[in-house]
């Protein structure tokens, strides 16, 4: 007739007992003590002597250790139990070969190391959603020309014009922005009284339509993004975003820096926010964002017209129901549209058509070699991993022959061989836990290593995808990377531990008595012979 | 009182017996072995000490909860007192064994 909540509460009791052991066995001795005494109090009134009383009380008592067990035993989990008497004789055990242990410890924080460094690089670009919200939903738009004749690549950046006339097109596009890239050299201004003159540096700015921000779903850490207000430039000038590292270098990383004016070339902005560390805009190392339809309306007629050729990426949002493959087919058929407004230029005498489609923005970003490049790195960590299991069971097994003296003295006291082997397997997950600690510091150390000196890609107008995936990740063990880390260590216990723990609880114990006898008799004629 | 007319205790009964000592008011060990002593006549043998392991179980299923206390002698005890959740037991456990009894009887009544 239990249920949950009286099961919870036993739960929560035995947790108690095992918080309050001492104090348990303390009462429980006194407890028993007074029941002895009260019993043996009334054998006495009976007419028995003081001792006869006593030894009387005693025996009606029954035994008090076994009482005592058997009371303890109603509160114990079994295993638990078992579990602690393993791990406090492995510890013991470990103490005993300090030289052991370290080579094994050190063996198993590299090999559990580098798999776990090799993990949080797959995690870092393959595995982790992009830090925006419903970002399953985010795609890139791209277009193609058939036949690839001039550019032999799969994409081709869209100019802002055609991107306008895109919107209307591709009703499954919930939200849309556009995304074109340019240099500048930054100034700062207004700066207070007194301050010398700051030099200009070279910023990569992305001109983004102010839709850009909405669609992807970011969030500054400091002001505001680039929203539809503004579009249209203030009396100041249009407004612009930093990025995390720009702020850094160049502000100070000065909280006051909102509202702050600045020049882009002869451009007049206002700064209005900065960016998470973890946002790095469309194009590779993109360092502010400044709303393309304001800098048209600011700038030269010649710019004006230049940016209506600006060439760019275009990034969506698709609507709540749409599917990839609806969107893919919608973009084809305003693709063929758009070849009568925009004929594609003719390269001799074939005639080229413009092609479109759309992938998703997560995968639109990964090199095709980011892939292969993994599983290598991945497949040569296992066998690291390997290596060191096959090392450490080699190890155990030769430290097992020495222990056979031990084994045989517990099989022989009744120890069963699924105890032994349970007893040996403790033993080496307590070694595989012991060097996953150090293994977690390899790994973060190797990850951040193995980050600075990959290849970095010079930003391309065409190719999206040599985009730099691990600018502004975090390698930081995430809860996938703590989850795979534990997993390896587990599994690594296991496999180098159950050879010898099978091995150790073969032991046989006439072999062990026969050599110990033999032994025995050299001894004794040794003795004899020198008498 | 001589071995052979004592009883072994049925087993599981036990707990249906301390749960009934109980019910009349809090009680250290002693004294429910001194009221199933005397009460059954002595005819039902309990070795005293496996009453505490019988406690903690109860105590354990929350049946029976414990305090230390003073005895009207000013000495140190600890009193076991009734929980609701013991009073249904004990009344589950009652209407069991009656139960079980009656068929008991009933059979060795046709024997």
């Amino acid at each position: 007739m239990t249920g949950p909540i009286d099961a919870f509460a036993t739960l929560v009791r035995r947790v108690r007992f095992y918080l309050t052991r001492e104090r348990f066995e303390r009462e429980l001795a006194e407890e028993m003590e007074f029941h002895v005494e009260m019993k043996a109090r009334d054998q006495e009134r009976t007419g028995m002597s003081a001792d006869d009383a006593e030894w009387a009380a005693r025996r009606r008592f029954g035994n008090v250790t076994r009482v005592k067990d058997a009371t303890g035993d109603v509160m114990t989990v079994g295993w638990v139990e078992a579990a602690i008497q393993d791990a406090r004789y492995a510890r013991r055990s470990l103490r005993q070969s300090p030289a052991f242990a370290a080579v094994a410890i050190a063996s198993l924080a590299l090999g559990i190391g580098a798999t776990t460094a090799i993990f949080t690089l797959v995690n870092a670009m393959l595995l982790r959603p992009l830090p925006f919200p419903d970002a399953g939903r985010l795609v890139l738009a791209f277009q193609t020309t058939t036949p690839g004749v001039f550019f032999p690549v799969d994409s081709m950046p869209w100019t802002y014009d055609k991107y306008r006339r895109l919107r209307a097109l591709v009703p499954t596009f919930a939200d849309a922005g556009f995304s074109s890239w340019d240099e500048f050299n930054l100034r700062r201004t207004g700066l207070a009284a007194g301050g010398r003159a700051e030099p200009a540096a070279r910023v990569r700015a992305e001109l983004v339509t102010t839709s850009l921000f909405s669609t992807l779903g970011a969030r500054a850490i400091l002001g505001r993004t680039i929203t539809a207000a503004d579009s249209s430039p203030a009396a100041t000038g249009a407004v612009a975003v930093l990025s995390e590292s720009l702020w850094r270098r160049h502000f100070n990383a000065d909280s006051g820096v909102i509202g702050t004016s600045a020049v882009l070339d002869k451009l007049p902005v206002t700064i209005i926010g900065v960016m998470p560390a973890s946002f790095t805009g469309i194009r590779e190392h993109a360092e502010m964002w400044v709303p393309i339809e304001a800098v048209s309306e600011l700038d030269s007629p010649r710019r004006r017209q230049q940016l209506e050729g600006e060439m760019g990426a275009v990034v969506a949002r698709l609507a709540p129901n749409a599917t990839l493959a609806t969107a893919d087919g919608q973009l084809k058929a305003a693709a063929r549209r758009l070849n009568a407004v925009f004929p594609p230029p003719a390269f001799g005498p074939r005639k080229a058509t413009w092609s479109a489609g759309v992938v998703g923005f997560a995968e639109a970003r990964r090199h095709p070699l980011i892939r292969p490049l993994l599983l290598v790195l991945s497949i040569a960590a296992a066998g690291v991993l390997l290596i060191v299991c096959a090392n450490l069971a080699g190890l155990l097994l030769a430290r097992a022959r020495a222990r056979e003296a031990e084994m045989g003295l517990r099989i022989a006291l009744g120890a069963g061989r699924g105890r032994l082997v349970r007893q040996m397997l403790t033993e080496s997950m307590v070694l595989a836990v012991l060097g996953a600690a150090p293994g977690l510091a390899i790994a973060y150390g190797g990850a951040v290593a193995l980050a600075r000196i990959r290849p970095m890609l010079p930003p391309d107008y065409i190719l999206l995808r040599s985009v730099d995936l691990l600018q502004g990740a975090s390698l930081t063990p995430d809860w996938r990377v703590l989850t795979f880390a534990v997993a390896v260590t587990l599994a690594v216990g296991f496999v180098f531990g159950i050879a010898p723990a099978l091995a150790a609880s073969r032991t046989n114990i006439a072999e062990l008595i026969k050599v110990a006898a033999t032994a025995g008799q050299r001894r004794e004629r040794a003795a004899v012979a020198r008498s | 009182m001589t071995k052979n007319e004592r009883s072994e205790l049925l087993p599981g009964t036990l707990e249906m017996l301390i749960l009934k000592t109980l019910s009349i008011g809090a009680m250290h060990g002693y004294g429910i072995a001194q009221h199933l002593q005397q009460l059954s006549q002595d005819v039902l043998q309990v070795e005293e000490g496996s009453l505490y392991p019988a406690l903690q179980r109860m105590q354990l299923k929350g049946w029976v909860s414990s305090e230390w206390g003073l005895t009207p002698t000013k000495r140190r005890a600890r009193y076991y007192k009734l929980t609701p959740l013991g009073k249904k037991q004990l009344a589950q456990e009652v209407a069991e064994f009656d139960r079980m009894l009656l068929a008991i009887q009933r059979i060795l009544g046709t024997a």
